[in-house]
């Protein structure tokens, strides 16, 4: 197998807790540099995983074959252009781009150059969610009637200081539907098999420019044309149910965001007639996940570089755009740092 | 009118907007809060309140936050790992006993300085008995913090806050799903004293003691009246229309307590003797799972030598050795031991107790339905906590 080398870039939470050491462990896959302008912790990062280059900047970077790309999605733009233009494939933590326009730029700056991109929304590799989507595409539940999702809660502990990137409308993409968003909404696509969606109503709670709670509802296009109602709500402000909840015609499956979680089976009562899955740790579970998205990307890469709207989650992109733009149309042009 | 100013850190926690929320309504009391960044600032901004952003852990940052306070509620608890938390909850505390001018400090400890089993055959309050890194590291705050008070004119009241319960508190979602389990019984049918407080007593307390400074000291923070964990579990099922959950038979409880307080009397090093003991015991068995080959050769070597009865000597220690792993397993009830305390030792603070008003229930009932249904995100109009 050809050894292929991986740079990092950024040097936070996300790369040191979840990706390195997946990273670390696939055979043939070797660190080459990190690259974050907080150099101190690039450097700490390095000397933990034995990396042998810590760096400032991208132009100082040798080549790799992959770079993953875990900085703010409003701070991705120079970046990314360096990174393409190198011929480097890229690997992007979600969120992919604040708005479609800008994920369409950078798919086709990729194509242009000869690149493969991927998108780090890790729970389609979740046993639970392949598990659900085979479920549903059975038929075996009847037709899809509704769609429900819900991700968060009151923020209380974030054991942040104030330099957090999150609390920048301009680096974050501005608010909690940009940060945690892509998850769930990627999520319910992936298990619906989501073709498209319309957006009849959509509320936002905004402060200073930082969106706190989306509450979104309208209908989700599945089965080659075929709307079905649908409700999501992530937030900061309140606890909210967490967890995925579609219902069909014979009955209704349960699933939450946790990578060991299980599938639960309703009956068309509303009693639970089963659950499937769930058997190993959080732990493993997640780890597991990581390792299959980087194995899937990396094999991707030997083989094309080819890229369809689904493999950087496009349709999640649009969605997330078009509920901030029902609210503000404007915004989506204050937050885009990439423009065409 | 002069008001008292009075600073919350930590007000983006589960305590600090109910605080934040009580103590706005008291024209006496000017408060505000301090969060470490926009993002747990926002939703409290949003609800109307004063929120000043920083780091209360800069002796510099601190002086610029609560300088102009004349009292100061830490009810701050830092997120992160065992070091780093000890680390940054010291150093705030540092920065706020250094702070100019003389100012009355309310720190909020915890209960669970006293062990999870309440013991009070062990326990007073003077020399507490934690059994749980929680425990343990509250009680070093405590310590700290009169340590630092020290060589300062500040006053200091130690609050060692109950189990927290209502609106958006860990306690109320503890009995609310214990409520959904058809296995939970409460011990003794629930008479055993809670050492529970409802967010409003809390709130009711801290603002008796903005008005009414008592003696600088530590005192335990409980509902007052007193509640017991029947009225704490039946207040909070009342509140969303729940049955109230069954009672454990008078037996069992004896027996379930008395193995917790057992536990909870072993001395940590006993404890990890026994444990590795334990562990060592189980090293033949788990070789042989690890290793099938040994499995397979000792089939085969018994096969060889034909000899049935240290073959049947075998198995049975095997099987002896499975049902004992089984039979602890099941022995116990699972159940957190903190149901089972005694009254927690010590001082109460006194103070007037808020009537639990209808609309703290119906807040429950709100709260409860917006987390636990899904059908609330179809017709989501959250109207805030």
């Amino acid at each position: 197998m050809t050894p292929v080398r991986v740079g990092l870039l950024g040097a936070g939470n996300v790369v040191e807790s979840l990706h390195l050491p997946v990273l670390c462990s696939l055979n043939g896959v070797t660190i080459a540099w990190v690259c974050d302008k907080d150099t101190a912790r690039a450097r700490a990062l390095a000397s933990t995983y034995e990396i042998p280059r810590a760096v400032e900047s991208l132009d100082d970077c040798v080549d790799v074959d992959v770079v993953l790309v875990a900085i703010p999605v409003g701070a991705r733009r120079s970046a990314l252009e360096k990174i393409l233009a190198r011929g480097w494939h890229a690997f992007c933590e979600k969120p992919f781009a604040p708005t479609r326009r800008d994920h369409e730029w950078i798919v086709a700056e990729a194509r242009r150059r000869k690149v493969r991109l991927g998108i780090g929304l890790v729970r389609r590799h979740y046993a639970s969610v392949k598990m659900a989507r085979a479920l549903l595409g059975s038929g075996v539940l009847g037709p899809l009637t509704m769609i429900l999702g819900g991700e968060g809660a009151r923020v209380r502990h974030t054991g942040r200081g104030g330099d957090w990137y999150q609390g920048s409308a301009q680096a974050s993409g501005s608010g909690v539907l940009m940060e945690a968003g892509p998850h769930l909404v990627d999520q319910v696509f992936t298990i619906c098999r989501v073709e498209d969606y319309r957006i009849d109503h959509c509320r936002q709670k905004v402060l200073n420019g930082m969106e706190f709670e989306t509450s979104v509802r309208g209908a989700l296009i599945v089965d080659g044309g075929r709307p079905v109602r649908f409700g999501i709500v992530v937030s900061q402000l309140n606890d909210v149910y967490n967890g995925i909840v579609v219902r069909c015609q014979n009955g209704e499956l349960r699933l939450g965001a946790a990578p060991h979680g299980t599938v639960e089976i309703y009956g068309r009562r509303g009693n639970i007639a089963g659950q499937l899955g769930g058997v190993s740790s959080e732990g493993k579970a997640f780890s597991a996940a990581v390792r299959a998205e980087w194995q899937e990307f990396i094999d991707a890469c030997a083989r094309s570089v080819e890229v369809c709207d689904w493999d950087t989650g496009l349709l999640t992109t649009a969605f997330i755009e078009a509920c901030y733009r029902f609210n503000a149309p404007a915004r989506a042009e204050a937050v885009s740092g990439i423009g065409v | 009118m002069n008001r008292i100013k009075s600073g919350i850190v930590g007000a983006g926690g589960q305590v600090g907007p109910k605080l934040l929320s009580y103590l706005s309504d008291d024209p006496r009391i000017h408060v505000f809060g301090i969060c470490r960044n926009e993002v747990s600032a926002g939703p409290l901004r949003m609800e109307g309140y004063e929120i000043r952003c920083g780091s209360v852990t800069d002796p510099a940052t601190a002086a610029d936050l609560l300088g102009d306070c004349d009292v100061i509620i830490n009810c701050s608890a830092t997120s992160g790992p065992p070091a780093r938390k000890s680390v940054a909850e010291r150093g705030m505390l540092r920065a706020i006993s250094g702070l100019p001018g003389k100012k009355r400090v309310i720190h909020f400890s915890s209960v669970a300085v006293y062990g999870g089993c309440i013991d009070s055959r062990r326990n007073t309050s003077e020399r507490p008995r934690p059994d749980q890194p929680y425990g343990r590291h509250k009680l070093d705050l405590e310590r700290y913090l009169w340590r630092c008070l020290r060589a300062s004119a500040h006053e200091a009241v130690v609050l060692r806050l109950g189990h927290v319960y209502g609106t958006g508190q860990w306690l109320s979602r503890f009995v609310l799903d214990a409520a959904c389990d058809p296995r939970f019984q409460l011990p003794f049918g629930g008479r055993l004293p809670s050492n529970s407080v409802h967010v409003r007593n809390v709130s009711a307390a801290i603002r008796r003691l903005i008005l009414d400074w008592s003696q600088p000291g530590t005192y335990n923070l409980f509902d007052a009246p007193a509640t017991t964990w029947r009225q704490v579990f039946d207040w909070n099922t009342n509140a969303v229309g729940a049955l109230c959950v069954p009672s454990m038979g008078e037996e069992e409880s004896k027996r379930v307590a008395a193995y917790h307080r057992r536990q909870a009397a072993i001395p940590l090093g006993v404890r990890l003797a026994s444990e590795i003991t334990s562990w060592l015991r189980t090293l033949p068995g788990s070789f042989i799972s690890a290793c099938p080959t040994v499995k397979t050769l000792g089939i085969l070597t018994l096969a060889s030598l034909r000899l049935e009865g240290l073959e049947r000597r075998v198995l049975k220690r095997y099987k002896r050795m499975s049902a004992r792993a089984d039979g602890r397993a099941a022995a116990m009830p699972a159940l957190d031991s903190w149901l089972l305390s005694d009254g927690a030792p010590g001082a109460p603070l006194l103070y007037r107790g808020g009537e639990i008003e209808i609309d703290d229930a119906t807040a429950v009932a709100d709260w409860r339905a917006r987390y636990a249904e899904p059908d609330a995100l179809l017709n989501w109009d959250a109207p805030g906590p």
